[in-house]
């Protein structure tokens, strides 16, 4: 199972993503992330052969989104398909683009993925996703502590501490990134203090609703070597779906899927250690809680150490294992739209084009993750060179 | 250059609703029955389903990533599965371009809709209409669609009874198979007769509310040999976009299918469909679309294709045979349109299609559509060979 | 428009509010799951006949093992058992189902219920939690004979049984 052909992203593109963004309907916002892809690669729509589309459509209402969003990709007499799976959207489109273009059946594709959560009520549309018959009345949205009740009652609260601090590190980052929705200066403290959601979620961890879009053209070899952007090479990426009843804590426990989802690329690029091997990860961090724990399972360490490396500063910018220099999930959130946006920052950080938030080393291998739906996975693999 | 193959479909009986089964019930069905046709599991053994491919859509569902409560039952558990939202034949397209991409070897197709679950399907089409323009005047996939037929009729000199008798031939057809929702055949004057609608759709015109579901396993070439003894090839697709706006569009023509039309038969190599296939599968939600896409597919001249119909050549034993299946008039979901048709040129084109067998198929085109008026189109051509 | 430009027009928002009705189907495995809620104050969790895991609710499939459940293999669990994860929600959203907003504070949790395995995602009646322990001893309160009507809020809560905690040795998994 490996790719046919080599696919290299040779542009990417986001809209200044805000809270309200009053000023732009849906197709004008979609423009906007298109409009800075096609400006980053020095293309033009003609240039195009096929536009995969993400949204959710749930949020903002709209049923066949793509339909009136053609007014703002230029899909208009394109070839074009849509695809959708929750939060893991983003990195979804990624996959189907690398994978149309590795097919041969296009040379070069744009993802575009887009959200306007102001247009809509993000946490009941989140809820709609439980089953109507026995989880609807009970999940809500994406909001659950759970996973910080693990943490803190095997560490404390220091592990409160950590979470806080990563969040400061994500605010701090964010400030650097022009595109990122919170631009907040905050302090640890400020994190704890913040009202409480789910114990121990705060407001701070979790991730706002944002207005924003994002467009990522992929193309083949051979046009990446006449195209005038730099390339970054697609290397791998791994779906890693669960079933719908999942994580439940009993007694058959069973392994996340970001653990499994980055296992299954680690053995098949021969990563051995991920620490070393990888130089930057921008994760899908819904909260800075899930951050913490997820980074145990992309690292293949266990929590007391992961805790340790939060207090050194490790995941920082400037640190030895840099985690979303963009600011991340936590920072801006346009769900069908995020996902893509990882894809997109790693591929800026080894193209050493991301300004005020490259990561100061020289990027050779960057990961990228999307999370969604019952828990679901989405791992890419970016490369210099292949 | 090698080709994708369908090795293995299934499809439940098309109803008005299936009260007694929830969306799960209808997928597992289908799953199940192309997993024992194929003896293939879910990543078990080497060799084993690797991927799933869904089709479904959350407004029907009425439920936010509508693909994770069938989830278990296409193998997407430590494993991946992607849900395209648009008409099923493009899902079928996915699934062959994974395969094609080396990503995948064997992809698990699944799709489902359930019409009859909201109160009005109407209302769904309604919010494809913009929010800014569009919802104040109500636009749905309804009154799209008739204004749509106005404006063919209106150029073409087309008449409502030349629609009417597509619709009395595919429920000939649907007599003729057994997975049909409307299996009773209906003459023009029934048609004629039915209760206006949106005008100038009448009841008749317009698809019945269909609940149901259709699996297909899809792979390489070589391994589809190995697999079963009649593969069915993917010659080529070609999709296309519409303008979004009604007025932006000559809205009497079908330019987007004209162009997805052009990009599939460029790939499959088809140089004149007219005589170059043995059976076609239109997805015609309503009457006239039975005659307007007829001609965008270029297989009859424009304006022509109500005499055509008329004639008798489009019936089974014709020169030219459309919906064989019966077609959408006949019952299948709005999302399922264009998988069900690429699912009679899979029956068709391995010689079980039983009493409606186009003799001697070996070359089929299917055609699909989503959204207000057709918007995007997907055409495929199909071989046995 | 490459930028977010600074409004020289007046921004005009259109609100609008869609209601879908629907109406969801049961199907024989939620069906039957639903009814014996009902009519009996059991709660049916389906096992696997090859792994053995018991599914709450069932599942026409394991996913695990990727086979069909057989219709034999249905047992009653409950209504005691102990929580595994939990949340105590003080943020009120919107309940998609009724369009009305959700009192806070609520707490939700993962049951895991005497007899098998399996995991049941419900309602807990304490709301502090400092009082709720991971791994508290808990048990299911139904609503009275006649106002049960098919659904999973049948069970009103689980209720905590204080100072009594599960000696587990199972990991969390995660």
């Amino acid at each position: 199972m490996s790719m046919k052909r080599k696919v290299a992203i040779t542009g990417v593109g986001q809209s200044k993503h805000r809270g309200h963004r009053q000023d732009v309907n849906q197709p004008e916002l979609v423009w906007e992330g298109v409009s800075d892809a096609l400006a980053d690669s020095k293309l033009d729509l003609k240039d195009i052969d096929c536009i995969v589309h993400g949204n959710m459509e749930l949020f903002e209402g709209i049923h066949q989104p793509d339909m009136w969003h053609t007014l703002g990709d230029g899909a208009r007499m394109k070839e074009g398909i849509r695809i959708t799976t929750g939060g893991t959207t983003g990195a979804t489109i990624s996959c189907a683009a690398a994978n149309l273009v590795a097919s041969g059946l296009y040379d070069t594709v744009m993802a575009v993925g887009v959200e306007k959560q102001e247009e809509g009520q993000t946490t009941t549309g989140i809820t709609a996703m439980a089953d109507p018959l026995w989880g609807r009345e009970i999940q809500t949205g994406a909001i659950t502590g759970a996973t910080g009740v693990i943490w803190v009652t095997e560490l404390g609260e220091r592990a409160e501490w950590a979470a806080a601090k990563l969040r400061v590190s994500a605010a701090k980052n964010a400030m650097r990134n022009p595109k990122a929705h919170l631009r907040i200066n905050i302090t640890e403290a400020d994190v704890m203090n913040s009202r409480l959601l789910a114990y121990p979620l705060r407001l701070l961890h979790m991730c706002p609703e944002s207005n924003g879009s994002c467009a990522v053209i992929y193309t083949n070899e051979e046009k990446a070597g006449k195209f005038p952007q730099k390339p970054v090479w697609v290397k791998d990426h791994v779906t890693i779906h669960k079933e719908e009843t999942f994580f439940r804590g009993g007694p058959r426990p069973q392994e996340l899927s970001q653990s499994y989802a980055a296992r299954t690329l680690y053995d098949r690029n021969g990563i051995k250690d991920p620490y070393k091997e990888i130089d930057v990860f921008e994760m899908y961090d819904p909260s800075s809680w899930w951050e913490m724990d997820w980074a145990c399972h992309f690292l293949r360490r266990e929590k007391k150490e992961v805790l340790e490396m939060v207090e050194r500063g490790d995941f920082e910018l400037e640190g030895a294992w840099p985690i979303n220099p963009s600011g991340g999930v936590v920072s801006t959130n346009p769900i069908g739209a995020t996902a893509l946006i990882r894809v997109a920052e790693a591929a800026l950080q080894i193209r050493g084009d991301a300004g005020e938030h490259q990561v100061p080393k020289d990027v050779r291998t960057a990961l990228a993750s999307g999370f969604g739906g019952t828990f679901w996975t989405v791992a890419t693999l970016l490369v210099k060179e292949l | 250059m090698t080709r994708a193959a369908i090795v293995a479909m299934a499809q439940t009986r098309f109803e008005p609703k299936k009260g007694k089964e929830r969306v799960q019930e209808m997928v597992w069905e289908v799953v199940k029955e192309v997993r024992e046709t194929t003896g293939l599991g879910i990543r078990q053994k080497p060799g084993d389903i690797d991927t799933a491919v869904t089709c479904s859509d959350d407004f029907f569902d009425a439920r936010t990533i509508s693909d994770s409560c069938i989830g278990d039952l296409v193998g997407a558990h430590f494993g991946p599965e992607e849900k395209v939202a648009m008409d099923g034949l493009n899902a079928l397209f996915y699934s062959a371009a994974c395969v094609l991409s080396g990503h995948s070897e064997v992809v698990l197709l699944a799709g489902h809709c359930k019409e009859s679950q909201a109160d009005s399907r109407n209302l769904i089409g309604y919010c494809a209409s913009d929010p800014v323009f569009l919802r104040g005047v109500g636009l749905d996939y309804l009154s799209a669609a008739g204004l749509q037929m106005s404006a063919y009729l209106h150029r073409t000199g087309a008449t409502e009874k030349q629609c009417a008798s597509a619709v009395a031939r595919d429920r000939r057809h649907a007599a003729k198979n057994p997975k049909a929702l409307a299996r009773k055949p209906v003459s023009v004057e029934d048609v004629m007769g039915s209760d206006y609608v949106c005008d100038p759709l009448k009841q008749l015109d317009i698809y019945p509310v269909t609940d149901g579901a259709i699996a297909m396993i899809v792979t390489t070439e070589d391994r589809a040999k190995k697999i079963t003894d009649k593969p069915v090839y993917i010659q080529g697709a070609g999709s296309c976009y519409n303008d979004y706006y009604l007025g932006d569009r000559d809205l009497s023509r079908d330019q987007a299918l004209v162009a997805a039309a052009r990009r599939c038969y460029q790939r499959a190599g088809i140089k004149d469909p007219r005589h170059e296939l043995d059976l076609i599968e239109i997805a015609a939600a309503y009457s006239y679309q039975e005659l307007l896409f007829l001609e965008a597919l270029g297989l009859v001249d424009d304006g022509h294709a109500g005499r055509l119909i008329e004639s008798g050549a489009t019936d089974l034993g014709g020169k030219l045979p459309v919906n064989a299946s019966g077609g959408m008039l006949s019952g299948n979901p709005l999302l399922l349109g264009g998988l069900a048709r690429a699912a009679e040129c899979f029956l068709q084109l391995r010689g079980e299609a039983g009493e409606r067998q186009v003799a001697g198929a070996t070359r089929a085109l299917a055609q699909g559509a989503t959204g207000p008026a057709a918007q995007h189109h997907i055409v495929m051509a199909l071989a046995g060979k | 428009m490459n930028e977010a430009q600074k409004p020289t027009v007046e921004l005009i928002d259109i609100p609008e509010l869609v209601s879908m009705p629907n109406k969801f189907s049961t199907g024989p495995v939620m069906g039957r799951f639903l009814a014996a809620l009902r009519d009996d104050k059991k709660i049916l969790a389906n096992q696997c006949a090859k792994c053995g895991r018991a599914q709450l609710p069932p599942r026409i499939v394991c996913a695990e093992c990727n086979i069909e459940v057989p219709d034999a293999n249905w047992i009653e669990v409950g209504p005691g058992g102990y929580i595994t994860i939990f949340d105590v929600t003080f943020i009120p959203t919107l309940n998609p189902l009724t369009g009305k907003m959700r009192e806070v504070p609520y707490t939700t949790c993962s049951v895991v219920l005497d007899g098998g395995d399996a995991a049941l995602m419900h309602f807990l009646d304490e709301t502090d939690p400092k009082k709720i322990k991971m791994f508290n001893r808990v048990e299911a309160v139904f609503r009275p004979d006649g106002e049960r009507t098919g659904t999973v809020l049948d069970i009103l809560y689980f209720k905590v049984i204080p100072g009594k905690v599960q000696e587990v040795s199972h990991g969390m998994g995660f």
